[in-house]
């Protein structure tokens, strides 16, 4: 190349700089380059953010339950057709994987880490025995305490989380962080409780209360980190991928935390032609636990996560897992977040939020319509008790909510509303039909849990907008009333 | 079990076994076909992709990966169904669970709201664009898986996904904002 490259020879391809895509040439005068352009160096941070934000969209997205009969019925025909006409045999060449041009990148990372390596004498144990005595050690685990920390790459932005985690078997668990308020996060059988006692709601600490779900998310040992699930590393995940692992390798071993570790290599593959997953995982030679894990996908994702003082089936008080609201504690429960509560509060908070808190909540959207593009919906009837939290909405026009508290039980009423052309349609997981109002007939989906205290969800499709409603406290009938009095705000002038 | 060996097993008369393959790729073409060509579509496109998978698998020989093969009828069927309907896919939004937390809830709803944006933001690309990025900083598929998908050369793939990420930078730039208090 004659002379060093300017901005039109290097801007299109700072996409390709950020994706490792570049050859070795290339790459190195584009960067050089961008050292000095301050134009290009705005481009390529705007370049790294985008990819940041389209890559935090999920990929995968679960199709309703219809799709899969759907499917059945349409493969059901074919398979007729096939067994009446015999299976078509065919021998398939020998498959032609393609991993390894796909290593060479995370090759040259995990190559870096391997020579910074101080290898001490070589292990006497082999990769699968090792994998076994991990499992095993995880296994006979009762509990543990760690202070757990992680830093890392997510979605092309650093991050870092700290938290103390304490864990009981079979599924307790207390985590603690102070990211940007302390907040002590109890997940106990059947319930998830979140106190946060900087919070003031009326001059009172706050705990929120929610039902356990099935699948939570970013429970730990110790290597779970509160990112996107897909760079988790619970322990659960670590084992899994132990068991799946491809290439394991005994690097050596290495002082962590001042106790000696076996190193370990591994990776995993991930279905659907994605990048497969790096790990170097360092485990205690005493304990067979991991004590450290590194693991990498590409540049922009990539994470060393560290277990602190880490303390094993040691006592554990029962007290630890279990949420004794201190006295002066307003304990809510329903599907609220915290911050519901302690975000500050542009309006001052008067009486009416209490004594009219349907018209409050119409005010309140009101405030909001020049904003948005649809016209919002309030209830006309609340159940006596229920004071207004706040309303929210998203910026640009996604979703408007609205909270309602009872003062005196804690329970809480939620109204969700987004455009029903941009959400699924309601699909029988929202619940049982059940009709909502007679002339002109109005149905909706309803259903309930009672778990730790009794939720009401109600699911229907009102004036081009999906809603979406929570009430705790009630009872099915009253939960149906809270639904059918939903109407159009007015002069809400969008 | 590979995918692989799941193919095997079909071609030699295993139904089940197309059963598992459509299980564990029934997510990603979901949310691919989605991405490309709207919730709207998605339910019959995705059935489309599976069943056009389940009359071409007798005769795959593993030249490629099963996923990407099936990345690659997914992408045809999607440009196909697109080319015929116009016009371009609807805004949408999908029913991905949100079941993370994020450390701190105000910025989990930030997140979501921002979500919606950039998916509505990527739903305006011209499908070529659109196939791209959302292969790669989705799916996080390299260049070349890219280019086997879709059909073109590198070279293509990277002038595309660099088009693709200036649109999105110009529709993005107003909207990476705080949700408001």
């Amino acid at each position: 190349m004659m002379g060093a490259p300017g901005c039109q020879y290097c801007e299109p391809r700072l996409r390709a700089l950020l994706d490792d895509a570049l050859a070795e040439a290339e790459a190195r005068a584009v960067r050089d380059h961008v050292r000095d352009c301050p134009l290009c160096q705005a481009t390529l941070a705007e370049v790294a953010q985008v990819m940041s934000l389209v890559g935090a969209s999920p990929a995968e997205v679960e199709p309703p339950p219809h799709f899969e009969a759907g499917l059945q019925v349409r493969l059901a025909a074919l398979r007729g057709r096939r067994r009446r006409l015999g299976l078509p045999r065919l021998s398939l060449g020998p498959a032609q994987p393609r991993w390894s041009r796909r290593y060479s990148l995370a090759g040259v990372m995990i190559a870096g880490t391997v020579m910074a390596l101080v290898l001490g004498a070589p292990p006497r144990i082999g990769a699968q025995d090792l994998v076994g005595k991990v499992q095993a050690s995880w296994a006979r685990l009762q509990s543990y305490s760690c202070r757990f920390v992680a830093e890392g790459m997510v979605g092309g932005q650093p991050r870092r989380f700290e938290q103390q985690q304490w864990f009981r078997r079979p599924n307790l668990f207390r985590l603690e962080t102070n990211e940007h308020y302390r907040e002590t996060t109890f997940v106990e059988a059947d319930r998830v409780t979140t106190y946060i006692p900087g919070a003031d709601w009326q001059g009172k600490r706050i705990a929120i209360v929610r039902p356990r779900r099935a699948r939570e998310e970013g429970l730990p040992f110790p290597f779970g980190a509160e990112w996107p699930a897909a760079y988790d590393i619970t322990m659960d995940a670590l084992v899994r991928a132990l068991q799946a692992q491809q290439g394991g390798e005994m690097l050596g071993t290495e002082e962590v935390l001042g106790k000696t570790c076996y190193v370990l290599k591994f990776r995993t593959e991930r279905p659907g032609g994605r990048l497969p997953k790096h790990y170097l995982v360092w485990v205690d030679q005493e304990s067979f636990l991991p004590l450290k894990v590194k693991s990498y996908i590409d540049r922009g994702h990539q994470s060393v996560s560290v277990a602190v003082d880490l303390q094993t089936n040691g006592t554990v008080p029962s007290d630890t897992f279990h949420f004794a609201p201190p006295h002066g504690t307003f304990v809510v429960y329903g599907e609220v977040e915290p911050f519901v509560f302690t975000m500050p509060w542009d309006q001052p908070r008067t009486r009416a939020f209490e004594t009219d808190p349907a018209g409050m909540a119409r005010r309140e959207m009101r405030r909001r319509a020049r904003y948005l593009t649809f016209r919002p919906l309030a209830p006309a009837h609340l159940p006596p008790g229920y004071g207004l939290v706040r309303v929210r909405r998203a910026k640009r026009d996604g979703w408007l909510d609205a909270y309602w508290v009872n003062n005196q039980t804690g329970a809480v009423i939620k109204l969700l509303q987004q455009p029903s052309d941009r959400v699924p349609p309601l699909a029988v997981e929202d619940g049982e039909a059940a009709r909502l109002r007679d002339g002109p007939a109005m149905w909706c989906r309803w259903r309930e849990i009672h778990q730790p205290r009794s939720i009401q969800y109600v699911t229907w499709i009102q004036d081009g907008m999906r809603l979406g409603l929570a009430a705790a406290g009630v009872d099915r009938d009253e939960a149906l009333r809270i639904a059918a009095s939903v109407a159009a705000v007015e002069d809400a002038d969008v | 079990m590979t995918d692989e060996a799941l193919v095997r097993r079909f071609q030699t008369g295993d139904e089940a076994a197309f059963d598992a393959l459509v299980e564990r790729h029934r997510a990603r073409i979901y949310g691919l076909v989605c991405r490309l060509a709207g919730v709207g579509e998605a339910d019959d496109l995705a059935q489309d992709v599976f069943v056009a998978a389940y009359k071409s698998l007798p005769s795959f020989r593993g030249d490629a990966a099963f996923g990407t093969w099936l990345y690659r009828i997914a992408i045809h069927t999607c440009s196909h169904h697109l080319r015929r309907r116009r016009p371009e896919a609807l805004e949408l939004d999908e029913a991905a669970p949100d079941g993370r937390r994020d450390g701190d809830p105000e910025a989990r709803a930030m997140q979501r709201e921002l979500q919606g944006v950039v998916r509505g933001a990527i739903d305006r690309l011209p499908l070529k664009l659109r196939a791209v990025i959302v292969l790669r900083d989705m799916h996080g598929m390299s260049y070349e898986e890219i280019a086997g998908v879709v059909g073109c050369p590198i070279g293509t793939v990277r002038s595309r996904l660099y088009y693709a990420t200036r649109r999105l930078a110009t529709h993005l730039r107003p909207y990476v904002e705080a949700v408001e208090r």
